[in-house]
């Protein structure tokens, strides 16, 4: 990447980008846990967090980051699994958008053309490169979190704590392997991983604000999600569009609406990403130009995502834990981590 | 680049313009429905009444009134089959976003009315804040005997649910609270009464009490009076007057401010539920010379009385549904499993025997904050 965003301007795009996960969760990632292990279950995702992404820290630190590297197999390879990463994550950030769109948005309506629409924008947004989509997230990171903390004080009257349950009631594994679960589902930790050497500033300290500030916002979320709903959670789909659509702020019944808009806005920027990192890795790692894989990335992302739309077997097909907690595993510290190997090897044999 | 990106977005929203589905969304092809009656039948299936908005009335040229709301009684195996069968009637899509209120007939609350719910919940438009109300007859009758030409039955149903804050013999429950004790292990739950009456040949609805579902079914009915006990012990009682006799005559206190704190405690041999109730009160009427300015020890009695009252009907009302009915309708069991979860786990089948055991201590405190226009002298 020749052009480089600040520290500020990556870690807005990566919260709005989590935020995104969070207001799309839906209960069969949750394993059954109860509303309280829910909340407390964002403290587990923050160590695991923070546990995974030390390699790369650490390989950003000694400056061994191979992907700086135009020449070798290494970074071709890394740039592939990176880009296969992003692209699964693309697609199932697509996927659950159209499950949305057609769900609560237009359940009567085909919503091919609104995701077909989706992508071309995002494509497009990722050919201008970097910066407008840096620039967009620092002006959209404020107003989506006001408007959450707006749904939230609406909401204050509808809480009850006697839907609050005990901690670990159903033990503690289940709220381990959810923690392990919302682990897997963030890509933005291979995102770190693919973009550290390229964001100007302390990535480091900014990390820190961003992982600390995402766990604060989701357990506020799940805490509002708890009180409010209690059981009822468990029976809905977008559990926390159903939480925005139950405020009521003056004549508004709902404000689902408000859930909708932020929701599309954070999709349209986390895809925008995630197809621009998959076309400058590739081009930078084999040489194309940026534009055609843009493009071909574009294209293939349509024909998978209107394979999987509209058919819920073939979402949950595509949209598995396992998988996405093993592409997150191997592409942030496995890789990190035999990086290191390898360069300290080289080291000794020189030596 | 630019240009063939906007050639296919251009393209695009051609083409959704000409979704077929898009024609669809014209207000006067949809049924806006504002409330859902319904009964079961004695095969099993169901009769669902609509009460929708008359999106055809705007066409009403020659002056003559129209009725602004239609009526329509479906027929169908399940309550999704009945309410999607209006389309092939008048081809006119259901709509349920403005949906307010869901009526349940008496016979489908005396065999269970938990799966006909479950449409409610799995709708993307119903909202899980619509009202839930029983009625003692069908709830076909009671929404033709209420409907008249100008009248939206199902949002006065919703206004007279929603004065619960304001008058503690009215009780409401939401879709999603109702579900929400639905899956506590032997639960309970309630749902408001209402009924129609006819004031000088206009038909009117009013609150009558409410009505106890142990998992599901009909376990008993409450009068107003044990509704406002219900309203205390669920910490549902914000506002409203409570009156009672004194040895002088007749008294009424109106209530500014309400507050239940319920705890468990198990530290004893079976659990003790601690109900207090914090009221803060303005004396609306008492038992002395109208106009009469009360002393201390008057307001001390009065305060006294109120106590004894509320007090009274609450330990009554915890006879009925802990003792007589074994109906956790006040959702108490939820403190042992709060607080208590071991416990609750050992007797998670037998959740109503440990309730009926338990020992209940409901303590009242009425603060006068107000005497009427008069101080204390």
């Amino acid at each position: 990447m020749n052009s480089k965003i600040s520290a500020f301007q990556f870690y807005s795009i990566l919260l709005l980008s989590r935020i995104l996960i969070t207001l799309t969760y839906t209960p069969k990632y949750t394993e059954g846990i109860t509303a309280s292990d829910m909340i407390f279950q964002t403290l587990f995702r923050f160590a695991f967090g923070i546990i995974i992404t030390l390699p790369v820290f650490l390989l950003n630190k000694k400056n061994e980051n191979e992907l700086q590297n135009k020449n070798g197999t290494f970074p071709k390879i890394k740039a592939l699994i990176f880009s296969a990463v992003f692209f699964y994550f693309s697609v199932t950030t697509v996927s659950r958008l159209d499950l949305f769109a057609g769900t609560v948005m237009f359940p009567e309506t085909d919503v091919k053309f609104l995701i077909l629409l989706v992508i071309v924008l995002c494509a497009y947004a990722a050919s201008l490169g970097i910066e407008p989509i840096a620039r967009s997230a620092v002006m959209f990171v404020i107003p989506v979190l006001l408007s959450l903390a707006f749904i939230f004080i609406s909401l204050v009257k509808k809480m009850d704590f006697l839907n609050l349950t005990p901690l670990f009631y159903n033990g503690v594994f289940p709220v381990v392997k959810t923690s392990l679960n919302a682990v897997g589902r963030t890509v933005e930790y291979a995102v770190i991983a693919a973009s550290l050497p390229f964001v100007k500033g302390n990535s480091k300290k900014g990390f820190f604000i961003w992982i600390t500030v995402q766990t604060a916002i989701t357990a506020i979320i799940f805490f509002f999600e708890g009180t409010v709903l209690g059981e009822f959670s468990n029976m809905q789909l977008f559990p926390v569009y159903t939480i925005a659509s139950m405020a009521q702020f003056s004549f508004f019944r709902g404000l689902g609406a408000i859930i909708t808009g932020v929701w599309i806005l954070c999709a349209f920027l986390k895809i925008s990403l995630l197809i621009f990192l998959q076309s400058k890795l590739i081009s930078e790692a084999f040489g194309i130009k940026q534009i055609t894989v843009t493009v071909v990335s574009a294209v293939l992302l349509s024909v998978v995502c209107l394979f999987v739309s509209g058919n819920v077997s073939r979402f949950n097909a595509v949209d598995s834990s396992l998988i996405k907690f093993v592409l997150i595993m191997v592409s942030v510290p496995v890789l990190a981590i035999a990086e290191l190997i390898t360069k300290r090897v080289k080291k000794c044999v020189k030596q | 680049m630019r240009k063939a990106v906007m050639i296919l977005i251009a393209l695009i929203c051609v083409g959704t313009a000409v979704n077929r589905n898009a024609f669809k969304s014209d207000i006067s092809n949809r049924d806006v429905v504002q409330g859902v009656g319904i009964d079961i039948n004695n095969d099993g299936s169901y009769t669902v009444t609509l009460e929708t908005i008359n999106t055809e009335n705007y066409s009403n040229a020659d002056g003559a009134a129209k009725p602004v709301m239609n009526l329509r009684t479906l027929n169908g195996k399940t309550v999704s089959a009945a309410i999607k069968s209006a389309y092939s009637i008048d081809g006119k899509t259901p709509v349920l976003s403005q949906n307010r209120v869901i009526v349940i007939g008496k016979e489908l609350a005396e065999k269970g009315i938990l799966p006909s719910l479950d449409f409610f919940i799995r709708d993307a438009e119903n909202y899980p804040t619509v009202q839930i109300a029983a009625v003692e007859e069908k709830a076909s009758d009671f929404f033709k005997n209420a409907s008249s030409e100008s009248t939206v039955v199902s949002r006065n149903i919703e206004k007279i649910l929603l004065t619960s804050d304001d008058d503690m013999a009215v009780s409401s429950i939401t879709l999603c609270e109702l579900m929400n004790r639905s899956k506590s292990a032997g639960h309970s739950f309630y749902v408001p009464i209402i009924e129609t009456f006819k004031e000088k040949d206009r038909p009117e609805i009013k609150s009558k009490g409410t009505v106890v579902f142990k998992e599901g079914k009909y376990s008993c009915s409450l009068n107003e009076e044990e509704t406002v006990s219900l309203n205390f012990l669920c910490n549902k009682a914000r506002r409203g007057s409570v009156d009672f006799n004194t040895d002088s005559g007749a008294a009424a206190i109106s209530i500014i401010k309400s507050k239940t704190v319920r705890s468990a405690d198990y530290s004893a041999d079976k659990p003790v539920f601690n109900i207090k109730i914090e009221i803060d009160a303005d004396i609306a009427e008492s038992d002395t010379d109208a106009g009469y300015n009360l002393s201390k020890s008057e307001i001390s009695s009065l305060k006294g009385y109120g106590e004894e009252k509320v007090k009274a009907d609450v330990e009554k009302l915890i006879q009925k549904l802990y003792s007589d009915k074994k109906a956790d309708a006040a959702g108490l069991s939820r403190l042992i499993y709060i607080h208590y979860p071991d416990l609750f786990r050992k007797n998670e089948k037998n959740l109503s025997g440990i309730m009926t055991e338990s020992q209940y201590s409901v303590e009242v405190e009425i603060c006068v904050r107000r005497i009427g226009q008069d101080y204390v002298s």
